[in-house]
């Protein structure tokens, strides 16, 4: 490539420079774009059926406890999902740590006195090993629990 | 003579999509506040966006002699296209395309008293394939980027958990006032502006089926909008050559094709800074006035679609200001005014939020008080976030070799760049130091993994600035560095003569 002579005119270099920058760019961004799949969706199926299920079942105004496999997922998808009723996450560390601040309870006694300290209505368990009252258990379905903890 | 407006239509699409939307989610917005219904609200809405988006192209519109005239090369990706077919013409037996080699070109834009006009581009013998070319480039990233949003709608974790939850929430009436105070959705992050959300909110009164993919979309039109007010800046300030690769570059960067299509904010805020950055290069060399305000109103979009675009806005027009109060040599009243007048442009637009967040205090999640007293007590995070940030720069997967070619144009030419050049390193230093800076504040813990897990995204805000940088140092030699002194000096004996004449 020519290069600039001290004192020539500045239109002899400058494109072909900017030229240069665009074939050492531009090639990789084609190349990427002819290989890049669309985003997967990063929610199970089964979650997304369960929770319209419980949408169905928990009125628009309703507080629920949503709690279960992949625990932030559930939270952030239940939030999402079932507004406007409002979700409360079962969290067990400061919301500030990057991982872990949302969990599963591990006995139903744990998910029921969580869900009394916070005033829900029910509490929605998904891929939960947790046993719940049957005769409490509203819903179930997708691999998922509804528990309607008062009337 | 008629003129070839190729570029002023992309400037007007860009500008539209940007500034339309800003104007209707603000006065959306504002409708909320005073308590209106969803369907009142959208009226009025819609309306004022037409009003204020018409008046703003109206009075924003190029003034005829400075479109480009009718030239010997092309001038737009568009011409560049027709031109390419007008001039190729087939042989005898029609067999072979023959591209016939055009001459060397004549200098820079059309002459404007007053303006200072860059160097122009070197003349390549073949623009057409030039530009063809770079058509090619930003097409097909955008093409994938549509692609992608309408066989994955709503995917990306920020875009369904944040942006699309508060969409809904707007669709159903908006959120009740204790929304953003409640610990409970602080996940959702009730301290951003609501530009996007807003706006998604719109199209979430359609089917799922319909609206899904279109709220989508509005990251690939956010993208597009922004290669087009990137390509008529850079078509006026340098030619069209120039902003043809300049927007192939761009446009075939693989973090854009990650992103657009995640319905997140962060290339919606891309357009509003990477738009503002390209209008404080066309004020700066270009000295129309109606580009510092264009970049004052951008600036404010900034400020209204995300956290950080409050900071990178501030930084903006702390950079026009100083800018400015370096070159002026007396305080006029004109001059006193086209500085405020940016400023005022750069707060109308997220005047509501701020009055709101100011009233409301909504909660924050992320970051903690910013205090000096937080900033020296976490000092020791400066150099790894940092490296973070470096060794993000050099994520080949994200963005090719990009940024090391920034640092390097910066490095060689740094030096010799004249003042709307150096404007714009310093708009970019300063950009990044923020990025570096605002770690310190951090409430996460650990904060290296939310530097990790957040300065890809912030990196992207700034490629458009940095872009602009790499073409300026790309177009500048010690020759022009050499002359642009006296073309400054010019420029200043033409504005006093205009004032002494008036």
């Amino acid at each position: 490539m020519k290069m600039a002579r001290p004192g020539a005119s500045p239109q002899s270099t400058a494109p072909r420079l900017l030229l240069l920058a665009a074939l050492l760019t531009v090639p990789w961004g084609l190349f990427t774009a002819l290989h890049t799949a669309p985003i997967p969706p990063n929610t199970p199926p089964e979650l997304d059926r369960f929770l319209s299920d419980v949408a169905a079942v928990a009125p628009p105004r309703a507080r629920l406890l949503v709690a279960g496999g992949l625990p932030a997922l559930a939270f952030y998808r239940a939030t999402y999902r079932l507004y406007p009723r409002t979700v409360v996450g079962y969290l067990v560390r400061p919301y500030t740590d990057v991982d872990g601040w949302v969990g599963v309870p591990d006995t139903w006694a744990a998910a029921a006195r969580y869900a009394r300290a916070a005033g829900v209505r029910y509490v929605a368990l998904w891929e939960s090993s947790v046993v719940p009252p049957p005769a409490r258990v509203r819903l179930r379905k997708d691999g998922g629990v509804l528990v309607e903890m008062s009337r | 003579m008629k003129s070839r407006p190729s570029a002023s239509v992309a400037e007007g699409i860009g500008l539209a999509w940007a500034l339309g939307m800003a104007y209707l989610t603000a006065a959306y917005f504002t409708c909320y506040l005073c308590g209106l219904s969803v369907a009142l609200c959208t009226v009025i809405a819609v309306v004022v966006a037409c009003v204020l988006g018409g008046a703003t192209l109206a009075w924003g519109r190029l003034p005829r002699q400075t479109l480009a005239r009718p030239r010997p090369r092309a001038a737009s990706y568009p011409a560049l296209f027709t031109r390419t077919a007008e001039h190729c013409s087939w042989d005898r037996q029609g067999t072979r395309l023959r591209v016939p080699c055009r001459p060397a070109l004549p200098a820079g834009m059309p002459a404007v008293p007053g303006r200072v006009v860059p160097p122009s581009p070197v003349p390549l013998n073949n623009p057409g394939y030039i530009g063809l070319v770079a058509l090619g480039c930003t097409i097909l990233p955008v093409a994938v980027m549509a692609w992608m949003a309408v066989r994955s709608p709503l995917a990306g974790w920020d875009g369904w958990s944040v942006w699309a939850f508060k969409a809904r929430a707007f669709a159903d009436g908006g959120p009740t006032l204790a929304y953003f105070r409640d610990p409970i959705t602080l996940h959702t992050h009730p301290d951003y502006p609501l530009n996007l959300p807003i706006a998604e909110s719109l199209l979430f009164h359609l089917p799922d089926s319909a609206s899904f993919p279109l709220v989508t979309l509005l990251g690939p039109a956010c993208f597009a909008a922004l290669l087009c007010l990137v390509f008529a800046g850079l078509a006026r300030v340098y030619g069209p050559e120039t902003a043809a690769i300049g927007v192939a570059i761009l446009g075939g960067m693989p973090i854009f094709l990650y992103n657009a299509p995640g319905a997140g904010a962060d290339v919606p805020l891309c357009l509003y800074t990477g738009g503002a950055a390209v209008y404080l290069l066309a004020w700066w060399t270009q000295g129309r006035r109606r580009d510092a305000v264009l970049a004052g109103l951008l600036a404010g979009g900034a400020a209204w679609t995300k956290k950080e675009g409050l900071a990178v806005a501030a930084i903006t027009m702390l950079v026009f200001t100083g800018y400015e109060l370096l070159r002026r040599q007396g305080w006029r009243k004109e001059a006193i005014a086209g500085v405020l007048l940016p400023l005022c442009a750069a707060a109308a637009i997220p005047l509501p939020w701020l009055l709101f967040a100011h009233v409301a205090q909504p909660l924050p999640r992320d970051f903690g008080p910013v205090t000096p007293a937080t900033l020296l007590r976490h000092l020791d995070r400066l150099p790894r976030v940092a490296l973070v940030m470096g060794r993000q720069m050099l994520t080949f997967s994200n963005w090719g070799p990009f940024w090391p070619l920034v640092g390097l144009a910066l490095a060689v030419r740094g030096r010799h760049l004249p003042a709307p050049g150096r404007g714009l390193a310093v708009l970019l230093a300063a950009q990044l130091g923020l990025y570096v800076g605002v770690f310190e504040f951090s409430n996460w813990q650990p904060y290296v993994a939310h530097a990790q897990g957040t300065l890809d995204r912030l990196l992207l805000q700034a490629t458009p600035l940095a872009c602009l940088t790499l073409i300026a140092c790309a177009h500048q030699t010690k020759a022009a560095a050499r002359r642009a002194p006296v073309e400054m000096g010019r420029r200043r004996r033409v504005t006093m003569a205009r004032r002494a004449a008036s």
